[in-house]
C-alpha cells in the first residue's frame, strides 16, 4: 500500500503557489494580448484588399494547424539563434496570444457572419454608414452569440498554459516537476497541481455557465 | 418634367449572365409604377439598383435631374441618395435585438440626426399609420409577418423617403395577411401621393394602383404603358403569353391572390358538388388554412344542408405531428398519414412551404397549391390511388 505524504505539498506550498501565480499572470496576460491580436486580425480579414487579408488568413491558417507545443519550442529555440533573445515567460506568452487570436479571430468572424444579410442590408438602405452598422446592429448581436465560445476559448487556453512547463517557464507544473524532482513524490505533487489547476479554472467555468444562461433568457428568440 | 429619378441605359452582369440589358425609365413625383414579368427577369436586380445595394456596370441613375449615380460613383455620394430612397424588402429584414418602437426610432436618431422625443412621436404616429400602435414594444419575432412588413413599412415611411421601392413585398406572407398590406399600399397612393415603384405579382392589385406598367423580360423593358392597354390589349407577344399563363394558371390552379379571391374560389368550387357519393380530400393543408375559410366554413355547412350532401373529409398529412390539424377542422371525418414514398422535393418545408387541397369529385382535381413540385407529386400518388378503385378504399 502506497503511502500518502501530503505534508510535503505543505512544506513545499510557496513554490507551487509561486507557480500558480506565474500561470495566471501568464494566462491574464496572454488572454488579454490574444483578444486585442485577434479583434486586429479579424478586421484585417474583412479588408477587401488581397494584400491585406491573405497573409491574415495564411497566418490564422498556420496558427490554428499546427500544434501549440510546435509553436513555442520553435519560438523558444529558433528565435535566439536569429538574435532575438526572448525569456520562456514571454516566448510561451507571443505562442499563448497568437494562437488564441487566430481562434478568437476565426469566432468573432463567424458571429459577424452569422447576422442574416438582410439587416444590413436594410440598415444600409436606411442611410446607416459602415461603422454604425457594426455597431448598433451586427457588433450587438454577434456578441451574444460569440461570448459562449469566447469564454470556452479562454478556458482552453488556461488549459494550454501547461505546455509552457516545457520551455522552462515557472509556471505551476513546471514548479511541480521541480519539487518531484528533489522529493521523488510525483503522485502527492502532480495532485496538488491538478487540484490548483481546478482552483484557477473552476471559477471561470462558473462564468461562462451564468453568462450563457443569462443570455439565453434575455434572448430567447434570437 | 418633375422627374425624381432617371435611369438611363442600366446594365449589370453576374459572370456571363446579362441580368439587365439596357433598362431605361423615369419617374416623377406621385407617380407609381408597377414592375410584372417572369421570375428570373430581373426585377429584383432592378430595384435593388436603384436602391443604390447593387453596383451595376453601366449606365446612369439620376435624381432630380442633378445627383448623378454611375457604376464607379464613390460610396459617399451613394450613401447621399439612399436616404431619399425608401426600399421594403419581401423578408421584412427588421432588427430582432430592438423592438418595433427602436426599429423605427433608430434610424431617426442615427442617419436623420432627430432627438430621440422627436423621433419617437414620429415613430408612434407612423405605428398608428400602419395600425400597430399596441405592438411598439413587442419584438419583431413575437409578430406575425404581416405585422413585420407593417413595421418595416413604418421604419421606410418614417425616413420620409422620395420614392418608395417594394420589392415582392407580399411573397413571403401568408395568403390571409396580403389583402391587408396591400390595402395599406393603396392607402399611401391614395391618399399620400407617396411615389412608389412595386414589383407585384397581384396583377388586380397593380391595375388598381398603377399609372403605368412595366413589363420585364430577361433583363428588358418589353412593354410599358397604363394598365388598362397593358392588361387589355398588349401589343408584345411576350406580355401576352406571360399574361395568357398567368390566366391559365389561375384557371387550373389557382395561386392565391389575396383571400377574397381564395374564398370566392372555394365557395365556388363546393356549389360544383353535387351529390352524396363526392369526397373531399385535404393534403398537407396549412392548419390556419381552416380559420382563413371563416365565412365559407358557414357556406358548406348551408351547401351540404341544402343538397343533403354526405361529404367524407379526409386529411392527408406527411408527419404525425402535424395530427393536430385534426382539432382545428371539426369538419373533418378521417386523417391518414401519406405513405414515405411519396416523393417530398429537397426544397420544400413540410411544415410551412406546403398548402395544397385536392377534392375528389368524379375525378382527383387539384384545386390550390403554394409549391407545383410538391403538388405533382402528391398529386401523382392520389391519381394512383384513385386507378386503383374507389376512394373509400383510399
Amino acid at each position: 500500500m502506497y503511502q500518502w505524504h501530503w505534508n510535503l505539498i505543505w512544506a513545499h506550498r510557496i513554490v507551487l503557489l509561486r507557480g500558480a501565480w506565474i500561470t495566471i499572470e501568464l494566462c491574464f496576460l496572454a488572454l488579454l494580448a490574444g483578444t486585442l491580436i485577434g479583434l486586429i486580425f479579424v478586421f484585417l480579414r474583412r479588408s477587401k484588399h488581397p494584400l491585406v487579408f491573405v497573409p491574415i488568413l495564411f497566418l490564422t491558417e498556420i496558427l490554428r494547424q499546427l500544434p501549440l507545443l510546435v509553436v513555442l519550442i520553435w519560438l523558444y529555440y529558433v528565435l535566439p539563434s536569429v538574435g532575438i533573445i526572448i525569456s520562456g515567460f514571454w516566448a510561451a506568452f507571443i505562442g499563448l496570444s497568437f494562437n488564441l487570436a487566430a481562434y478568437i479571430s476565426e469566432t468573432i468572424r463567424a458571429g459577424i457572419e452569422s447576422i442574416p444579410k438582410g439587416q444590413a442590408e436594410s440598415a444600409i438602405a436606411l442611410g446607416y454608414s459602415k461603422s454604425l452598422l457594426m455597431r448598433k446592429i451586427i457588433l450587438p448581436q454577434a456578441f451574444k452569440r460569440m461570448l459562449p465560445n469566447i469564454m470556452n476559448l479562454y478556458i482552453n487556453q488556461i488549459k494550454l498554459s501547461a505546455l509552457a512547463s516545457v520551455i522552462a517557464v515557472n509556471e505551476l507544473l513546471h514548479m511541480g516537476n521541480i519539487i518531484i524532482s528533489a522529493t521523488y513524490r510525483p503522485l502527492e505533487v502532480y495532485t496538488a497541481v491538478a487540484v490548483m489547476y481546478l482552483i484557477i479554472i473552476m471559477p471561470l467555468v462558473g462564468i461562462a455557465y451564468f453568462i450563457e444562461k443569462k443570455l439565453n433568457l434575455k434572448t430567447q428568440s434570437l | 418634367m418633375n422627374s425624381i429619378l432617371r435611369i438611363i441605359n442600366l446594365k449589370k452582369s453576374y459572370g456571363q449572365t446579362k441580368v439587365l440589358r439596357g433598362i431605361n425609365f423615369e419617374i416623377s413625383k406621385g407617380e407609381i409604377k408597377c414592375i410584372i414579368g417572369p421570375s428570373g427577369s430581373g426585377k429584383t436586380t432592378l430595384l435593388r439598383c436603384l436602391a443604390l445595394l447593387e453596383d451595376f456596370d453601366e449606365g446612369e441613375i439620376i435624381y432630380h435631374n442633378s445627383d448623378k449615380i454611375i457604376s464607379s460613383s464613390e460610396d459617399r455620394e451613394k450613401v447621399k441618395i439612399r436616404k431619399k430612397i425608401g426600399i421594403v424588402f419581401q423578408d421584412f429584414n427588421l432588427w430582432p435585438h430592438k423592438s418595433v418602437l427602436e426599429n423605427i426610432v433608430d434610424p431617426l436618431v442615427l442617419v436623420k440626426k432627430m432627438t430621440k422625443k422627436e423621433a419617437a412621436i414620429k415613430a408612434v404616429e407612423m405605428l398608428k399609420k400602419v395600425d400597430l400602435s399596441d405592438k411598439r414594444d413587442a419584438f419583431p419575432d413575437f409578430l406575425s409577418g404581416g405585422q413585420r412588413q407593417r413595421v418595416a413599412i413604418a421604419r421606410t415611411l418614417a425616413m420620409n423617403p422620395e420614392i418608395i421601392i417594394c420589392d415582392e413585398i407580399t411573397s413571403s406572407l401568408d395568403p390571409e395577411l396580403i389583402s391587408g398590406i396591400l390595402k395599406l399600399l393603396k392607402r399611401l397612393a391614395v391618399e399620400e401621393r407617396q411615389t412608389m415603384i412595386i414589383v407585384t405579382h397581384h396583377l388586380e392589385f397593380a391595375s388598381e394602383i398603377a399609372d403605368e406598367i412595366l413589363f420585364m423580360d430577361e433583363g428588358i423593358i418589353i412593354e410599358n404603358g397604363t394598365p388598362d392597354k397593358i392588361f387589355r390589349s398588349p401589343t408584345n407577344l411576350k406580355t401576352k403569353n406571360f399574361l395568357k399563363t398567368l390566366k391559365k394558371h389561375s384557371q387550373e390552379i389557382n395561386v392565391y391572390e389575396g383571400l377574397e379571391n381564395f374564398r370566392a374560389f372555394n365557395i365556388g368550387f363546393m356549389k360544383k358538388i353535387k351529390s352524396s357519393g363526392d369526397y373531399l380530400v385535404l393534403g398537407a393543408a396549412k392548419e390556419d388554412w381552416w380559420h382563413t375559410m371563416g365565412d365559407t366554413q358557414h357556406e358548406w355547412h348551408k351547401i351540404r344542408k341544402n343538397k343533403q350532401i354526405k361529404l367524407k373529409m379526409i386529411l392527408y398529412e406527411l408527419v404525425e405531428s402535424e395530427k393536430r390539424n385534426l382539432e382545428m377542422m371539426p369538419e373533418l371525418t378521417e386523417y391518414r398519414l401519406i405513405p414515405q414514398d411519396v416523393e417530398v422535393p429537397a426544397n420544400v418545408n413540410i411544415y410551412d412551404d406546403t398548402i395544397l387541397i385536392l377534392i375528389f369529385g368524379k375525378k382527383p382535381t387539384v384545386i390550390e397549391i403554394k409549391n407545383e413540385k410538391l403538388a405533382k407529386s402528391y398529386f401523382n400518388y392520389f391519381n394512383i390511388l384513385w386507378k386503383q378503385g374507389s376512394p373509400i378504399n383510399l
